[in-house]
């Protein structure tokens, strides 16, 4: 695994930036909290002072003011100052000469100041805080090593560092996990998606139970691939479909002109099959133009500017187009429409024509002769709807899941007669326009419906499910 | 009669010129969209064909500049785009005609002959009344009579009979007829149009001796009186 990749991922930075700020934040409070505790420190040490002075001052006001010896005595018994020379007391007379403690010369100020006194281990002397005050006919000399305060913050430095050292090192190996766990997942992801641009189909990224951001857009993204398994898999077959209905009638085609000419070497008649031929093109070019018709209304390729079509018109007029041709077949062929207003829907004229047309068409073709189709327009729940309906045969329950797919034609209907793409072609229509197409039994027969958007209804919004069936 | 044929498909402007030429046209084939314009400025026929996707210059665009330069010879686009809008736009840019490849030949055949003779007339009289022998249209009132009975129509009929009528002697395609009067496209099974010619007849030709609509084998149907 790769360790910068690691290092590069966002838990890892923001565990560094953390850290970064944390160390930051520390250090200006201990920069602060030294100041004060020096200070406090320096602040207690000074009373100490003061007190001890006080102190000596009290046995020189008890004591004969001229019997050096006994305040001598009581000095060097009773406050025995340290030989390490830690803390200072002294006793001068007015001559500046020392009468009692370790302070070898008087200092040359009055107050507060800084003595060296003594030497530590390494040779160095000792600075201490000294107060020099007057009583009566005496100087007193008091003070302490300053190294213990030094010491004290010393102590609380330490303390200090540790502490951020070890912070900083959780910091960086908890960072350190999560990335690497983010980088495991994302490689997963990596490979999947590398896996599926090969062409593998069927895959989803794992999703842990931790349900963080990963694992959102990984469910985000199998929802995705799902998509494209499905869209994989209709291009492939829809492929196969599309060279099967191509090849075919150029197959017959192309016998047809061989037969021809061999017909035409033994002076043969060539007209039927050259006709035959001419029929079998015609076949091809239908189906090759309305896949691409197809393929556009899909792709919402070349828009169109929607006016209001009134359903109830277009029935009328389409079935006035096809009366004949039903009443050729010896079918019925009517319009029923509730006139009390027109079911106006908005779209593509031209398309939703197509769409009636091709509806009609196939009642048409699929119904024997007897067979009464009723068109109808009407608005349920203020949906405009169109239904062709018929009281023929109906639709197996087994093909009509799969009605509305391209080159799904019903079994035993004539050879060559039609291409099974006049129901693709209105589910594209339909899709194109919001509205979702279903065939249902009508007992007996089959209706197929159209169910157009409510007015202002999104029309574009593809329905997801658009082969509604019920039995 | 001189035809313009322009095609980049050699083999589609071999096989085409061949067939114009036996029905008596002399024919002159460019491959380039700019030499098809050249062709129309510089030289005068009578029909020009000119394919809609050409290399050097589309075909819109050459009968766009050819009609931005006043030249009035009929044309007819080729096209392989069958959409009603590509019609549309093919036939705004001033084309008088538009056919989707693949074709029949006797449909372009058909459809030159109606723009020659347009291109003969030069304009379209705008008549109010159509008349073929003893047969009468008057597209006013959308009223028929022969020899003096009046025929009922329904519609469809009425503009089905009005196409024909207004290219009396000429043949009147399938598509032709499927494009003029229902603009819908229909599978090569639907035979919405051979039923409505035979409905028209029924009314225009049957109850008469003398049988005006006739139907032109493997092309279509043309209107005229006794020859």
């Amino acid at each position: 695994m790769d360790q910068s990749s690691i290092t590069s991922g966002s838990a890892f930075k923001t565990s560094i930036i953390v850290a970064t700020a944390f160390l930051a934040a520390i250090g200006l409070l201990t920069y602060l909290l030294v100041d004060d505790v020096r200070t406090a420190l320096q602040a207690e040490l000074d009373d100490q002072l003061l007190d001890e002075q006080r102190f000596i001052e009290e046995i020189l006001d008890d004591t004969d003011e001229n019997n050096d010896v006994s305040v001598t005595q009581v000095i060097n018994d009773v406050i025995s100052p340290s030989p390490s020379h830690q803390s200072l007391i002294g006793l001068f007379d007015q001559t500046g000469t020392r009468i009692a403690g370790n302070v070898r010369e008087l200092p040359e100020f009055v107050g507060w100041g800084l003595v060296d006194e003594g030497t530590n281990l390494d040779g160095e002397p000792h600075a201490h805080r000294v107060h020099v005050q007057r009583y009566k006919n005496f100087t007193t000399v008091v003070g302490q090593e300053l190294t213990q305060i030094d010491s004290t913050l010393r102590l609380i430095l330490r303390i200090i560092i540790v502490v951020c050292l070890a912070t900083t090192a959780v910091a960086f190996a908890i960072g350190y996990f999560l990335s690497r766990k983010t980088f495991l997942k994302l490689l997963t992801m990596e490979g999947i998606l590398a896996r599926t641009s090969h062409g593998e189909v069927g895959l989803s990224l794992p999703i842990s139970t931790a349900n963080d951001q990963v694992d959102r857009i990984s469910r985000q993204m199998n929802a995705h691939l799902d998509r494209l398994t499905i869209l994989i898999e209709t291009v492939r077959s829809t492929g196969a479909a599309i060279a099967h209905e191509l090849k075919t009638p150029l197959t017959r085609s192309s016998l047809a002109v061989q037969n021809a000419r061999t017909a035409l070497q033994q002076g043969n008649d060539v007209e039927p099959l050259l006709t035959l031929a001419l029929e079998e093109h015609e076949r091809l070019a239908w189906t090759f133009e309305t896949i691409l018709h197809i393929a556009r209304i899909e792709n919402h390729s070349g828009g169109y500017e929607p006016v209001a079509i009134s359903l109830s018109e277009l029935a009328s007029e389409t079935v006035e187009d096809f009366e004949p041709i039903a009443h050729e077949n010896a079918q019925f062929l009517a319009v029923r429409s509730d006139t009390s207003h027109g079911h106006v829907v908005l779209g593509d004229r031209l398309m939703i024509r197509q769409l009636l047309v091709n509806l009609v068409q196939n009642a048409l073709s699929h119904c024997p002769r007897g067979t009464r189709i009723t068109v109808s327009a009407t608005t349920t729940n203020e949906h405009p709807t169109l239904s062709v309906c018929d009281d023929g045969p109906g639709v197996p329950a087994s093909l009509r899941p799969e009605i509305f797919e391209p080159f799904v034609r019903a079994e035993g209907k004539a050879k060559g007669d039609g291409v099974g793409l006049g129901l693709a072609l209105v589910r594209a229509i339909a899709e194109r326009h919001g509205a979702v197409c279903t065939v249902e039994d009508a007992l007996p027969g089959s209706c197929f419906k159209v169910v157009f958007p409510r007015k202002g209804g999104g029309k574009r919004s593809a329905p997801l499910n658009h082969h509604n069936t019920t039995n | 009669m001189k035809v313009l044929l322009a095609d980049d498909d050699p083999g589609i402007a071999d096989l085409l010129s061949r067939n114009l030429r036996e029905c008596g046209w002399s024919v002159d084939v460019v491959e380039d969209g700019r030499d098809a314009l050249h062709y129309l400025l510089d030289n005068a026929c009578d029909v020009a064909i000119i394919d809609r996707q050409m290399p050097g210059l589309d075909g819109v665009s050459v009968v766009e500049a050819a009609r931005a330069a006043r030249v009035g010879v009929p044309i007819l686009l080729l096209t392989v785009m069958s959409d009603i809008r590509d019609r549309v736009v093919g036939l705004k840019c001033g084309a008088d005609d538009y056919l989707v490849k693949p074709f029949h030949f006797l449909e372009l055949e058909a459809r030159i002959q109606i723009l020659l003779k347009r291109g003969q007339l030069n304009e379209v009289k705008q008549s109010t009344q159509l008349k073929v022998f003893d047969l009468s249209l008057n597209l006013l009132t959308r009223k028929a009579e022969r020899g003096g009975v009046k025929v009922e129509l329904k519609a469809k009929e009425f503009s089905l009979l009005e196409v024909l009528m207004r290219n009396p002697g000429h043949v009147i395609t399938k598509t032709m007829l499927l494009e003029q009067v229902w603009d819908f496209a229909f599978a090569p099974s639907s035979t919405v149009v051979e039923t409505h010619i035979s409905r028209l007849r029924a009314k225009v030709d049957r109850p008469f001796d003398v049988a005006l609509i006739h139907t032109i084998r493997d092309a279509g149907y043309s209107i005229h009186g006794p020859e």
